[in-house]
Formats: C-alpha cells, structure tokens, sequence
C-alpha cells in the first residue's frame, strides 16, 4: 500500500469518529508520541527526532452531563427528549461542560531542518480551533434544552450561567533558539489569529413560574448575548505568543527526567463587529467593550393570555400577537459592539522520568503534567501517564519493531476525572525513516458506558522521525 | 512529489472537516398562554344585529350592498400657463437730454461780436467742430431691435436756418448712429425734429454730435450778437427694445393678465367647486439679475371669507446662472366661482378669474442683458379634487351586468335554517345631488355549496324605479324603498336557498331628464348610489345541523423557522351559555383551496351548550375544553397551508330559539408545542 493511500485513510478516520462522538482529553499532555507528547518538534533524548505532520485532537468534557450529550454538542446531532430528560436528571444545581476540538497542520517544513543559528523558524502550522465551554444550572439546562411543559406549576431557578464559543483559525510561527533559561531550552511562537466565530451567553438571576396549565408563566432575570455568527472571512483578528521552555536532566543512576512548562495561545481576538443582545444590561455609550457595567433592575415579565376583542380573533394571529407580546415584554435592546478579549490560552506543566539504565523494564517512562485552560467550565486539570515499552512482530518487513502503550488517569479539566490510555508506533517507513502514529483515548470509562460517566476525548497525530 | 500531494491533500482534508460540524439539535416543549376572549352576538355590528329593549334579545338588521355606483371621479385637469418671456419684451426708459451747440462754437468770430449789433450775411459752412454728447442718462451702451431717437433741433439764432446737416456717431467708433437734415428753421426759437429708426442699431454712451452743413439767411438788417446762443439739439429716445443692453432697467411689468382661466371638468358644468385637495404650483425660472415680484390673486377663491391672494418676491440670478423660484399653494378648503371673471356680464362654467402679474424691481443698477436672457413663469393647477362641486352633471347612462357580489348574511351557511317573521327591502340609497333612474334587469341567488340558483322574481321591481336627489348636505341621502313580500315576489325561496353569491344585472342613469336643475346639481366626493338588499328579523332561529363556515387566510411566515415547530396542541377553555352545542372541525388548505387534512379536534362531541330556562334565557354556562391536535406526522401542512377553514356545526333542538345578549361563549387558550433548537 502506497504511503498516500495510507495517509488517505489515517485522515479518513478523522470524521468517522467525530460523527460516533468519541472525545479527547488531553490538551497539551497528549501521549502520542513516544517519550513524551508534544505540540511542537522536539530533539527526544534517545537522539531521535520527531516532526509532528498534522493532529487531530478532542478533549470533551463534564462534571454532570455524560459523554453521550456531550459529543452531540461537540459534534452535532439529534438529542432525544427522552435523552434530554435523562440528562437532567444526572444534573446538580451547578454544572460545568465544555469541549475543545483542535486540528493541526505542518506548513513548512514538514521535514525539520536544523539550524545553527541563534534563533530559527521551525516550524508554521495551520490550526483551527473550536471550543465551547458552559457553567449552568440544572434549571437553566431544564429551561433552554427542555422548554416549561414538563415543568408545569414549577419554578425553574436559571440563576446565574456563562456559556462561551469559539472557532478560531491560527497560523503559528514556531521558533527555536540556542537560548538557555535557568537551563531551560526556550522555544517562543507567535500566532495570528482569526474568530470566525465567537458567541457568549450571561444570565443573571434567570427565573421562570409556570402556573399548573401554563395560562400564566412568569420570567424574570437578566442578561446578554453576544455574538459574530460565522463568518468565513472571519470577525475578529489577533495576535497571540507563546513560549516552550524544557529541560532534560540525566542523573548518574541513569534517570532522565524532562521538565516543559509551556505557555501557548496568549494574546487577544479584536473584533470590530459584534451583535449584542441584552436584557437589562447597561453597556458603556461609546460602543466600545462586549461585557456589560451593570444590569439595572430587572422588570419581571408576567405573561398571561392576551384578551383580544373576538373581532380580532383570527386564526393564525394569535401565535404572532403573543409572540410580540412576549418580545415587546422582554425588552430586548440590540447593539453593535466592538471590543478586545483575552484569547482562550493555556499553561501546561509537566515533568516525566525514565531510567535509561534499566532497558529491561517495560516501563517507558512516567509523565505528571498540570494544565490550565482559560475557557470557561475547564478546572485545572492534573494528569498522571505511564508508558510501556512493547514489540510486535513486522510480517512485511519480517523483523520485529517497538510500539508504546499509555495508561494514566487524570482530575480536572472539563470532567472529574478521566481514565486514559494510548498507543503509538512506528509504522510506515518513508525515506528510510519511520511515520509514527499515535492515537489515545481520554476517559475510557465514558466510551464503556457513555450515559454515565461524563467527557472523553481522542487525539490522534502523525509524525515523522528526522533522526 | 509524493509528498507533495500528501500535503495538499491534508490540508483540504483538514479544512474539510473543520467547516462539515453537523448541528446540534434538541426538542423544546413549551407552553404559554396565548389569548382570551368573549364572544357574544353584541360583538356583530350593531347595524346588523340590535337589541331589543323589551327583553334583551335581538333584531336581525342586515342590509347587503349589491351595487355601487360613483359619479367617475370628478377632477379638474391639470391646467396652467406657461409664460416664456425673452428680453424682447423688455423695455428702457424713454429718456431726453439737450446739448447746445453756441454761436460762438459755430464761428469764433461772433465771440469778438459779442453784444453788438451786426448786419449777419448768408453763410455756409460744413463740418463743424463735433460737439460731446453725454447720453449716459439712457444706458452704457444698447444695439436695439426697435427703438427711436428724436432729434429736435431748436434755432437760438438771430437768422434763419435754410439747412443744418446733422450727425450722431458714438465716440468710441465714430459710427453712425443717426444722420439727417433739418431745413428752414426760423430764427430765434424756430424748432424742427425728426425721428431716427434705432432699429438694428447699437448706441454707446458717449456721442458725438457734428453739424456737417449750416446754411444761414443773411440777417438783413443789424441784429443784436449774443455768442450763448446758438442751435439747441434735444435727443429723445422711446421705446427701446433692446437686443442686448448695459442697462439699468426701469420697474416693468413682465407679464399682467387678468382674465378668466378655464378648467376641463371631464363633461361636467360646474359653477362652484370646494377643493378638497390640490396645489397651485408657480415656478419661476429667470436669467436676469434683477429681482421681481409677482402679485397673484384669485378674486372667486375664497377662503374663511378670503379671496385668495399672494405675493412672491423671486430673487434675480446671480452672474450668468439662473435664478429659480418656485412656490407651491394649497388649495384644499377653496370655494371657487367657476362663473368666469365677470359673472354678470357673462355667466360661464368651470372658469374661474385670475389675476397673474409679474414685476421686474428695478434697483437702478445698471445690468447687463442679452437676448440668451429670459423669464420663464410656469403656473400651474394640478390635482384639483372636489370636497363638493355644484352645476349640472350631465347625463350618463350606466349598465351594468352580469356581474356577481358577495351576499354575505349566509356567507359560509350551510344546511336547515327556518327564520321567522323575515323582512325584505330593495333600497336605492342616493346621495349624488341629482335625479337619477334605476333599472333592475336580473338578480339571482347561488349557494355555492350546492350550487343551488333562484332568480329573483318581483314585480315592484320590473319597471324603472326613480331617485330623487337629497338635500345639499355631506352624508345625506334619500331612499327610494320597495318592500318585497311572498305576495308581490318569490322572496322567501330566494332567501331559504341561503344564498352567497349574488348575479346581477342593472342599468343606472344619471340626470335622465337633463339640466332641469339649472346648473344645482351637486356632488360631493363620497356621493354614491347604492343599491342595497334590506333584511330585517326577529333573532329567532331554528337550528338543525346548522353550519356556519368561515375560511380565513393563514400568514404564519411572520411566526419564523415554522419548519422547526414539530408538534402543536391549541387548548381552548371554552364556558358557553348559549343554548346550543357547537362542534368544531379544522381544514387545513393549501394556496389552492386544496385540503391538507383535517386537524385532530377532541372531545368530538364539541362544545356543550349553556343551561336555559323555560323562556329560553341563559341561566347556567357550561365549560368544555377543547384540544386541537396537530402532531408531529401533520406538522408539515403547516409549511403549505395557505388558508385554515373553520366549520362550527350549531345543534339547536330543532326548535325555534331566541338568542339573547347575556349568552356568551368564554374562550380562553394556550399552546404547547414542541419546537427544535438548533446550536
């Protein structure tokens, strides 16, 4: 089979397994590739060097809702009212969910090359970036995913919810230097941003009272929602920095232990043109800014029948006229804004260790990592991975070749906790050199039984090994 | 290369995959209260249905209008004046200046001779010295297309003038503006002038006046020598018509007319006409720097007790551009007197007077004026509609038919309806200020549902009927009446047919008798004919599988993303006191009047009638909810329906039923329905 079509079909995964809803944790502590995971090539320790070529990467998530809804937010499709309501019922009254879904691309150059100079371009990388995250209440979901009928005679406490979306897309310059910090390599990158889109949600002190026949219901609370649509030229332009410091420390008693603190996707999004709708809200004057000052006190719209004169009484009218009744209520104030926001950024820290002495062992090595990612819902996760070192006999090539096998577990992030495991290996020989592969599976206890347990994730990378 | 290829095809794949998200979606199930309402037989128009003051039931008035018929718009046609007004009708003022020319200029000698007594011989002499002329009094300079100079030339001298030779040039050219001899001059005070044509010829300010020959008598005798005297030259100029002028132009009327404006009124005489609406439009258009003013007067348009009278100040163009003034009246509320100018000398119609005049202010500048300058008046009448119009109409003969109407008391009935004691009138409703004449030559019924015809047939209605006009008052109108009953019409079949749709065919005509009014006819801007069928009745019925239909047009394009609505259940909480049951049946149609299908309408049975007493009187409502379904494998027709037909089938215990203002069906509703989100 010709390297191409193999390529074809590594990428024809990709869609297979948005649509079955399969999720990746991981972020920056991705397992994908031996010795230790990482968004940008690096010179491993046993002087072999990887070049990622593109990755596929989900990280969803959830303390309340399981993985089964998740996915459907993360990659569409129809959720059932039975479904819906069995998702409330898992729901406590404050709730986190997100997700983050990001596909990369090796520009230039797809084959490193080193360089001697002080600082060189490494790499330019094509990204684009979806991430949604939610903090809500069991009643804002029961309010907006299940509408008032099933709770006729009720009130529904919304309070208060934030709930943020974003598809960036991103060129990334990634450089390296010959600078040391502290003993540190440091690998700074910068990127230009595009939001194709961008929406956030606020409430505050949403409530809604449904009599027992639904002939009066009651709303009160306040909030805004803004948003850019898509756009496929984009809304909103950025600038963002990064920086890659590592570390490698090799111990006389033979223990390696690389240390990486990363910082990536830090800057801003400007956007220039942003639709805001706000109830209650009171926003500055000049336009400027997409979060509003204050919310003054809020009216709360008591809705009853509309009594209409039996002359007016026509088919057809009515829907209209309350739905105008509703909207003229609600006081809904539109706008046009513009303003800054910080991009959705992430810190990452990790350390793994190997013994290079002990070649027997089957333990590889074992990775601690910490990662912060500023989007709303996600907690700082802390994630613990060990990696196995295998063979497997090559019936093409008749000689036996390595693989890698992960397993960890980790709290935080969007979910709880996650049970995650990996694999990667050598694969396809190009040029004499292997293309290495890796997929892993982030809270496979949510791909066991997905109507319960809360976020998984998927990652899958190709690479290239230089040397 | 290979490589290459991998490369592209991963980034599209990437891209691919990025832009393909499927939606998310989710049902919502809401409900919310929708309206309420009352309906009860006091919401139908009064008109038609008025209760009784004995004991709070009702009588069935209804009147059906079959035919209308307007006198065609009455309006005066756009009508003005377009005046064009090029320096041509300019004029300069007529204007004199003297010069004399002495003795002592004419020869030298007679200075020495001053004041003494000398015997003066016949002389001849030519081309004397020119003498400077300042005709700056007329104008810098002007070349005329007519005009005339008079040169009077008066002799101060002690002897006879035989011939004096004398030429006009302008000093700039020397050219020649005027050469001419004047012969036999008495002396001392003798006069002699002649007229010179200006015509074509261009006159400066600074002249030269030349005696070319002077022939003197001798004095035959000692005549007293005074050197002052000598020949005076008087120039006069009249009626300067400039071609083009450095001039200052004198105050002038530019147009003046004062006469009767005529108005075509469509084949009507009309003596007076109220506006109801329209303008009067003045724009002027001129090239010349001069301001002007414009006096315009209607002496036959009043107004609270006002002829109508406005001045307009037109400012003059600035340098070569044009100055433009337009001013727009109105002239709603305008009585005019469409008797001419002069009513008393000569009574006419549709003419009204008007005094139009236009002046040009002379501020004494002196300004420069070619024929390329022009004053252009546009005044104009536009839209002129009567509030009201009096005079003779004419005479119009109007048929019309076969055509259908609307007859809309049994508009969606259907089935067995007995109504008691019924009255039926044919009304001719006249508010048209003239006589008119009716003629009815066919009207028959149809039941749409079951096709089912009846040709009216009366007797009171198969000659001309006649129409006598009403009094001069908005609104007022006189009836011409003929009661139909079983014995003078076949009524009664006609009606239990319980037709919709009525076919007619009818002649109307206008002024039959010609202008026997003297020009009093009137008309006002809502006068009309009517043509109405009268239906009057105790509000007794009997019911008996009674159906009233009613098909109302459905919009629901304003509700948005209908196609996301999935299911929907109408509750109505329905409390009715009247003494009859109603069931409920839901059609949905398509644009064509095709059937959807029906709507699922529960409890079958329908709404429960109201308790009454042994008079028939309301006593006790009874409550019925009814649930109109449209599930999920009906939604579709939603997407498609144009139109919604309602049938309630009234159950009446098939006796007859007075129907009394305290019954009332209590409507009070809410919706649920299930609509899909989409993230």
């Amino acid at each position: 089979m010709k390297l191409g079509i193999k390529l074809i079909l590594l990428v024809g995964f990709l869609p297979v397994y948005q649509l079955i809803g399969l999720n990746d944790s991981l972020g920056m502590a991705k397992i994908g590739f031996p010795i230790r995971t990482n968004l940008e090539p690096v010179i491993s320790n046993n002087v072999s060097m990887i070049m990622p070529i593109a990755s596929f990467d989900i990280e969803s998530g959830s303390n309340a809702v399981p993985l089964s809804m998740v996915s459907k937010f993360a990659f569409g499709g129809y959720i059932s009212p039975e479904s819906m309501n069995n998702y409330q019922s898992l729901l406590s009254n404050s709730n986190r969910m997100g997700a983050s879904q990001e596909y990369r691309l090796t520009l230039y150059p797809i084959i490193g090359v080193e360089s001697n100079k002080n600082i060189s371009l490494k790499t330019v990388e094509l990204l684009i970036q979806d991430l949604q995250g939610a903090n809500f209440t069991q009643d804002a979901f029961r309010m907006f995913f299940q509408g008032n009928t099933n709770y006729l005679g009720q009130t529904l406490n919304a309070d208060n919810n934030e709930i943020e979306s974003w598809r960036n897309r991103v060129l990334r310059f990634v450089f390296k230097t010959k600078s040391k910090f502290f003993g540190f390599s440091v690998n700074p990158n910068i990127q230009f941003g595009q939001c194709l889109s961008y929406t956030r949600i606020s409430t505050k002190d949403i409530k809604l009272t449904s009599d027992q026949l639904g002939d009066k219901v009651d709303f009160s609370g306040s909030g805004y929602f803004a948003s850019t649509g898509y756009s496929f030229g984009g809304n909103g332009y950025g600038l963002q920095a990064g920086l890659d410091l590592t570390k490698s420390i090799l111990n006389t008693n033979g223990l390696l232990t690389n240390i990486e603190l990363k910082l990536q996707n830090f800057g801003f999004y400007s956007f220039s043109d942003v639709n805001v709708t706000g109830k209650d809200a009171v926003w500055n004057a000049n336009g400027e800014g997409l979060t509003p000052d204050s919310y003054q006190n809020s009216k709360p719209l008591n809705l009853t029948a509309v009594q209409i004169n039996a002359s007016d009484l026509r088919f057809g009218s009515w829907f209209t006229r309350q739905k105008d009744s509703i909207v003229s209520k609600l006081n809904l104030v539109d706008s046009k804004r513009r303003g800054m926001i910080m991009s959705p950024f992430t810190i990452y820290a990790g350390i793994d260790f190997r013994n290079r002495n002990n070649f027997n062992s089957k333990l590889y090595n074992q990775l601690i990592s910490l990662k912060y990612f500023n989007v709303i819902g996600y907690l700082p996760r802390l994630n613990y991975m060990a990696t196995f070192k295998g063979k497997y006999n090559s019936k093409k090539s008749n000689k036996t070749s390595p693989f890698f096998y992960q397993v960890g577990a980790s709290v935080g992030g969007f979910d709880d906790f996650d049970i995650n495991c990996g694999l990667s290996f050598n694969s396809f020989n190009f040029k004499g050199k292997p293309l290495v592969w890796g997929i892993n599976l982030i809270g496979i206890e949510s791909f066991i039984n997905p109507s319960k347990w809360h976020g998984g994730g998927i990652g899958m990378h190709l690479g290239y090994q230089i040397f | 290369m290979i490589f290459k290829k991998v490369h592209i095809f991963i980034i599209s794949a990437v891209l691919f995959i990025a832009c393909s998200r499927e939606q998310t979606s989710w049902d919502v199930n809401s409900t919310l209260p929708l309206f309420q309402t009352e309906m009860s037989l006091d919401n139908v128009d009064t008109r038609y249905l008025k209760p009784t003051l004995t004991d709070s039931s009702y009588l069935l008035n209804y009147e059906n209008l079959i035919y209308r018929y307007k006198i065609n718009d009455l309006q005066a046609t756009d009508t003005g004046i377009d005046a064009f007004f090029s320096l041509r009708k300019l004029k300069l003022s007529d204007r004199t200046i003297e010069n004399n020319i002495t003795l002592g200029q004419i020869n030298p000698l007679f200075k020495i001779l001053n004041g003494q007594t000398a015997d003066i011989p016949a002389q001849v002499q030519s081309n004397l010295d020119p003498t400077d002329i300042d005709a700056s009094a007329f104008f810098e300079t002007a070349t005329l297309d007519t005009g005339y100079l008079d040169i009077s030339i008066t002799n101060g001298l002690p002897v006879n003038i035989s011939l004096i030779v004398f030429e006009l040039t302008n000093a700039g050219d020397n050219s020649v503006v005027a050469l001419d001899s004047f012969k036999n001059i008495n002396k001392n005070g003798g006069i002699a002038t002649k007229t010179i044509d200006l015509r074509n010829k261009t006159v400066t300010k600074t002249l030269k006046g030349t005696i070319k020959k002077l022939i003197t008598e001798a004095s035959g005798g000692l005549v007293l020598i005074d050197a002052s005297k000598g020949i005076n030259v008087k120039l006069s100029v009249r009626n300067l018509r400039p071609r083009n002028a450095i001039a200052a132009f004198p105050t002038q009327n530019v147009i003046d007319q004062d006469e009767g404006l005529t108005l075509y009124m469509g084949g009507a005489q009309v003596k007076y006409f109220k506006v109801a609406s329209g303008q009067l439009r003045i724009k002027v258009e001129s090239t010349i720097q001069e301001d002007m003013s414009m006096v315009l007067s209607l002496p036959g348009a009043m107004k609270d007790g006002k002829p109508f009278y406005q001045e307009l100040k037109m400012p003059g163009s600035a340098g070569n551009g044009v100055a433009t003034t337009q001013q727009i009246y109105d002239m709603s509320g305008f009585l005019l007197d469409f008797r001419g100018k002069d009513p008393s000398i000569n009574d006419t119609v549709n003419t009204f007077h008007q005094i139009l005049r236009v002046t040009l202010d002379s501020s004494g500048r002196k300004l420069a004026v070619s024929l390329k300058d022009s004053i252009k008046l546009t005044y104009r009448i536009e839209g002129l509609k009567p509030e009201y119009a009096i005079g003779y109409l004419g005479n119009s003969l109007n048929r019309t038919g076969p055509k259908v109407t609307d007859f809309s008391l049994f508009k969606g009935l259907d089935g067995d309806l007995k109504v008691k004691d019924i009255n039926v009138s044919f009304v001719l409703r006249n508010s048209i200020g003239t006589d008119g004449r009716f003629k009815l030559h066919s009207l028959e019924g149809e039941n749409v549902f079951n096709s089912s015809k009846v040709a009216l047939s009366a007797n009171p209605l198969m000659n001309d009927l006649f129409v006598t006009s009403p009094i001069f008052q908005r609104d007022k109108y006189t009836e011409t009446v003929v009661d139909l009953n079983p014995n003078n019409s076949n009524i009664k079949s006609f009606l239990e047919n319980l037709p919709q749709k009525l076919n007619y065919d009818l002649e109307t005509e206008i002024s039959p008798n010609g202008n026997v009014n003297n020009y009093k006819d009137f008309v006002f801007d809502n006068s009309r004919l009517d043509v109405i069928m009268r239906v009057q009745a105790p509000a007794t019925f009997a019911f008996g599988g009674f159906v009233l239909r009613d098909t109302q047009g459905l919009n629901l394009s304003n509700i948005g993303a209908m196609e996301r609505i999935k299911s929907a259940t109408l509750f109505l909480d329905m409390t009715n006191s009247f003494p009859m049951d109603f069931g409920i049946e839901v059609e949905m149609l398509d644009n064509q009047y095709k059937s959807l299908g029906f709507l699922n309408v529960d409890p079958a049975s329908g709404i429960l009638a109201g308790d009454v007493d042994a008079n028939g009187y309301p006593v006790k409502a009874n409550s019925s909810m009814m649930v109109i379904k449209l599930p999920r494998e009906k939604v579709g027709m939603l997407k498609t329906a144009g139109y919604v037909a309602l049938k309630m089938k009234v159950k009446g215990n098939g006796k007859m039923q007075r129907l009394f203002n305290t019954s009332k069906l209590k409507v009070k509703s809410r919706i649920q329905f299930e609509y899909e989100a989409r993230n």
